[in-house]
């Protein structure tokens, strides 16, 4: 862990870190002159510092810190209850010292003055996925570019981690989506940078080489190409055994060459 | 057998075991008619040599021209359907990095929608191949082209090169 802390003490980002993982440890550290903090770890940045973070995080690995907004008054009580319902990828802890002060209404939202912590309104996940990919079925996606789809399902994993990988599974295996859009979701979530849902994304697109689609199958293979993790070589040879599809199972021998390779 | 090449497909529309049947009763799917878009009643295309020589250079210099790394998906075809269709060409050079493979490129040219249809089914009952090269492939090969001098690194789109040549 890099440099110690009293509470108060205000570390700033003297310098970009080296590494994602500097940076993160950094925002563990992170405690804002004079606040009453809910520690967690990621030390629950004040908002000038997620500001920043959100900056610097052109560094793809760093998951951005998840901001809530409570709806009620700060207290211990409410701090334990978001506690119970752990925001995706990011334990939460707190730290006793820190009482509760006041709140501050801001517009819409009650936001807390003294808290890095904030609930955000439910959201409708599953809706907003719902949308993510029905708009996909109109989009002409071409190889050798960014899709808007491609963007919005990246932002969507990275802001609220693996509860959409459950919800793109299910599109995928109930074919509520075509196939070719889930090709591309498959895609996307191989060649996405996300350290704390990486193996979620292996684990989908290793279940989806059994796929009835070809175009999934093959979307799949494709993604297990761009998360280059060459745990998915058993997977890859099994569904190369079991294709029935000439060039699919010479696709996936490309992938299992280059997972393979030392 | 003299072949010609088309780029940036989508090898998943052309499956031969989806193909099959179609055939089997007289029709074509039309998913493959999708895959070749025309523009100003023309289609791009590039010539092979006999003992495709030169394949991978296209492959390199087309995919060089795309904004980021990605698979390539590409179409290989006898060249002699066009007489077989009608199809006229122009050789008009194409405006990748690569020169020569620019020096390479043909247009099919007066393609009206009967001729594009007729072409399609063609290619469909003839021994046509599709193939695809990975994104770890495509980057190998813009290194190398550059490294040859076919092609200039800063030339390169932004992204495409900084993918290519920080890793």
């Amino acid at each position: 862990m890099i440099g110690a802390t009293s509470p108060g003490e205000n570390i700033g980002f003297d310098s970009f870190a080296a590494t994602s993982e500097d940076l993160w440890r950094q925002m563990i550290h992170r405690v804002r002159r004079g606040s009453r903090t809910i520690r967690n770890e990621t030390n629950g940045p004040p908002e000038e510092t997620l500001y920043q973070i959100r900056q610097m995080t052109d560094c793809e690995e760093i998951v951005e810190t998840q901001t809530i907004f409570v709806q009620q008054p700060y207290s211990v009580t409410a701090a334990e209850s978001i506690l119970e319902r752990p925001l995706p990828g990011l334990p939460w802890t707190i730290d006793p010292r820190d009482a509760p002060n006041r709140t501050t209404c801001y517009g819409e939202q009650e936001r807390l003055m003294a808290s890095t912590v904030w609930q955000e309104p439910t959201v409708d996940i599953r809706g907003l996925m719902e949308v993510t990919f029905r708009a996909a079925e109109e989009e002409p996606f071409k190889d050798g570019m960014e899709s808007e789809f491609s963007r919005q399902l990246t932002s969507l994993v990275r802001y609220y981690g693996n509860v959409v990988l459950d919800i793109v599974s299910g599109l995928i295996v109930f074919q509520q989506v075509s196939a070719e859009v889930a090709s591309v979701a498959l895609r996307t979530l191989g060649e996405m940078r996300h350290p704390l849902s990486r193996d979620r994304r292996l684990r989908l697109l290793k279940k989806m080489l059994g796929s009835s689609s070809p175009w999934i199958r093959d979307g799949a293979a494709l993604g297990l190409a761009w998360l280059d993790d060459p745990s998915a070589i058993p997977a890859l040879e099994k569904a190369i055994e079991q294709e029935a599809m000439e060039e699919l199972r010479r696709n996936m021998k490309a992938v299992l060459e280059y997972l393979a390779r030392t | 057998m003299p072949l010609l090449f088309r780029g940036a497909i989508k090898q998943m529309k052309w499956l031969k075991e989806q193909i099959r049947p179609w055939l089997d009763r007289g029709e074509i799917p039309a998913d493959p008619l999708t895959n070749l878009t025309t523009t100003d009643n023309g289609l791009s295309v590039f010539v092979v040599e006999d003992d495709r020589s030169n394949l991978e250079r296209i492959i390199t210099a087309h995919a060089a021209t795309r904004g980021k790394l990605d698979k390539y998906d590409y179409l290989l075809f006898d060249r002699r359907i066009l007489s077989t269709v009608g199809i006229k060409t122009q050789a008009t050079p194409a405006k990748t990095q690569d020169s020569e493979v620019n020096s390479w490129h043909l247009d099919l040219v007066e393609l009206s929608g009967a001729k594009l249809l007729a072409l399609v089914t063609e290619i469909l009952r003839s021994n046509f191949e599709t193939d695809r090269r990975l994104p770890n492939a495509i980057s190998n090969q813009v290194k190398q082209a550059v490294n040859a001098g076919h092609m200039r690194q800063e030339r390169l789109p932004k992204r495409l090169r900084d993918e290519v040549f920080s890793t």
